[in-house]
């Protein structure tokens, strides 16, 4: 049994002009737990619709079809359960200002799994030196902790659930680039060591490698790529993924001139026919214009493009 | 190197912010956001300013951009003392482009006479701003047609194109770049850095590139500035920066980005989560620093040239 397994899901949001179509056919897996998945991919490329899908998230004006299985469970059109965590960028509206630490999360000990408080202080205080946060922090509250530290008090509190699944959208990207690492790491080791998988969203594809076991690419409302990371970075195949590794200045070397992308992403409310990334693709061809490629199947990697077909 | 071969200079430039000390307490305290910056740049450079935030980066490009008033210190254009006030005859030399490209544009002006208004401030006529103003645009990969476009009609990458042109469209000798990038997506991200370097090409522009990304600053600038805690701790050129860092955090700076090759290593050295604090008679990166000495405790460490044209803040040099 796959700890999840989402095929063909479809995400309308209605708005003022009719209805978009966020994310569009959407088929992907994690297969073993302890697993990461990172989803990659630009604004508006339905990454964070993803996460909220899979959560039981989506806002009252979305329409969801399609499946998503948590362990064989279907968990589309269910309400939001606590075996999906998740983590957001913004802990400080994550957390609740007028309580300390210890307390918000002795309460989820208190709440499922019926502990009276003193054993539920007990088990807060050993979550939080698991995540590098010493006792005295069991009394503070949000606004006297760092970026940083609010950051790893959100993963302590969403490993605390004992989720099926963790769900972390974006939750270094306000943080500086020395204080983002030690979220990193403790996030990834801890994830690891409890055997949760998590889907990983990120914009950064440096960091993704890093993060994850497999990625995702996803370009205008469909995941284009679906690899192994080391695939993907060494032998990417669709021409999105293949431009986007090109455009990305490098921390580990030279650049001569970084590759352009021409054009933009383009929006959900007018996506191109044909193959979505075909006006911006340098390897464009008839088909592409007039006919979506289906998701094909190339030595268990998924692609989504003509060319592999 | 000759006077002629730069173009600004600072001397123990200083912009100091008041704190408002606890109640009833009489002792004054400072954010010492730009504290005793020397820096010559030079013509036709990019120097990059990297630091996370905080390092006050962003404040050291408003000094140098006349929009804040340095506390203490003397700014030197071309050797023209700018520090109070910019002579009519440089009105326009130095512009900044601004992070946010959404809160940058007056959203009720059309682009045309948003990319217009600093012609009109120096009093060039309608016509030839407005001829200029075509220049510019398509100079940075707009079509004539966006001119009656307003700000809300173009995507972020469109609108930081035309922060850039309106910034441009004064022939400015000096132009800062305060994260210019930072809000946009990878693709447009590489637009817009491509653009910029193809700016300069041909150009006596010189370019003081403001940003957190070491990347970024590695693709752009010819030297690096790395500040901390209103300082400057090292500077040099790229190479040796990449190369051979030296100022501690430099290194932990460097090694906390990931690599994008998910084979190479990624360690990042992790240091405390500590408030930046502006120490006068030690080091200020002591609280943070692995490799603190005793030395490190009684004195400030000042400029060391370690190799030819890289200096360090370090006692770990001398």
């Amino acid at each position: 049994m796959k700890p999840l397994e989402i095929s063909n899901l479809i995400v309308k949001y209605k708005t003022l002009r009719g209805w978009i179509t966020a994310l569009d056919n959407v088929s992907l897996s994690i297969d073993e737990r302890g697993r990461i998945l990172a989803l990659v991919g630009e604004s508006g490329s339905g990454k964070s619709t993803l996460g909220l899908a899979i959560a039981g998230l989506l806002p009252s004006n979305a329409r969801a079809e399609g499946s998503i299985r948590i362990n064989g469970r279907e968990a589309l059109g269910e309400p939001y359960s606590s075996k999906v965590a998740v983590i957001f960028q913004d802990a400080l509206a994550s957390l609740n200002p007028v309580l300390a630490i210890g307390e918000q999360l002795a309460e989820i000990f208190i709440i499922h799994e019926k502990l009276d408080k003193r054993k539920a202080i007990e088990k807060a205080k050993m979550f939080l030196l698991e995540v590098g946060l010493p006792s005295e922090f069991l009394d503070k509250y949000p606004h006297e902790l760092s970026g940083g530290q609010r950051q790893r008090a959100l993963i302590s509190m969403a490993l605390a659930m004992n989720p099926e699944l963790i769900i972390a959208d974006e939750p270094t990207t306000a943080l500086d680039v020395t204080v983002q690492a030690k979220v990193l790491l403790v996030l990834k080791n801890l994830v690891k060591k409890a055997g949760i998988p998590m889907i990983y969203i990120t914009h950064d594809i440096a960091l993704a490698m890093h993060i994850a076991d497999a990625i995702a690419i996803m370009y205008a409302g469909q995941v284009v790529e679906l690899s192994d990371k080391y695939d993907v970075f060494e032998n990417p195949l669709h021409p999105y993924t293949k431009a986007l590794l090109k455009s990305i200045p490098r921390i580990d070397s030279d650049v001569e001139e970084l590759y352009v992308i021409e054009g933009e992403p383009p929006s959900p409310d007018n996506f191109p026919k044909g193959c979505r990334f075909h006006p911006r693709c340098p390897l464009a061809f008839d088909k592409c214009k007039s006919k979506m490629p289906e998701v094909a199947s190339l030595n268990g990697r998924l692609v989504r493009c003509h060319l592999y077909e | 190197m000759s006077e002629s071969s730069v173009i600004l200079k600072t001397i123990s430039l200083r912009k100091y912010y008041e704190v408002r000390s606890k109640f009833l307490k009489r002792l004054k305290q400072f954010v010492k956001a730009v504290d005793d910056v020397t820096i010559e740049i030079r013509r036709g450079e990019t120097l990059a300013i990297v630091g996370e935030s905080g390092s006050g980066k962003t404040t050291l490009g408003m000094v140098l951009g006349k929009l804040l008033k340095p506390t203490d210190g003397k700014i030197l254009f071309k050797d023209l003392d700018i520090t109070h006030s910019l002579p009519n005859s440089l009105r326009g030399k130095i512009r900044i482009v601004f992070q946010d490209p959404y809160s940058a544009l007056n959203p009720r002006l059309r682009i045309v006479d948003s990319l217009i208004e600093p012609l009109q401030a120096m009093s060039v006529s309608k016509k030839d701003a407005v001829e200029k103003a075509i220049h510019y645009l398509q100079l940075v990969g707009l079509p004539e047609p966006y001119m009656n476009y307003y700000p809300h009609m173009l995507s972020g990458g469109q609108r930081q194109r035309v922060v850039i042109a309106r910034a441009l469209i004064t022939e400015p000798e000096f132009l800062i770049l305060d994260e210019p990038t930072s809000m946009l997506d990878a693709s447009t991200q590489a637009q817009i850095l491509r653009l910029l370097r193809s700016i300069k090409k041909g150009k006596q522009i010189t370019y003081l590139f403001i940003t957190h990304n070491l990347a970024v600053a590695r693709y752009m600038a010819n030297r690096i500035a790395v500040m901390y805690a209103g300082q400057i701790v090292e500077i040099g050129s790229r190479n040796s920066i990449f190369q051979n860092p030296l100022h501690p955090y430099t290194r932990t700076l460097l090694n906390a980005y990931p690599p994008p090759n998910p084979r190479s290593k990624w360690n990042p050295i992790i240091p405390e989560e500590l408030t930046v604090k502006y120490y006068e008679n030690k080091c200020r990166y002591i609280d943070r620093c692995p490799f603190k000495v005793q030395k490190c405790e009684n004195n400030m460490p000042t400029d060391i040239e370690v190799e030819e044209n890289h200096y360090v803040k370090c006692f770990l040099y001398t």
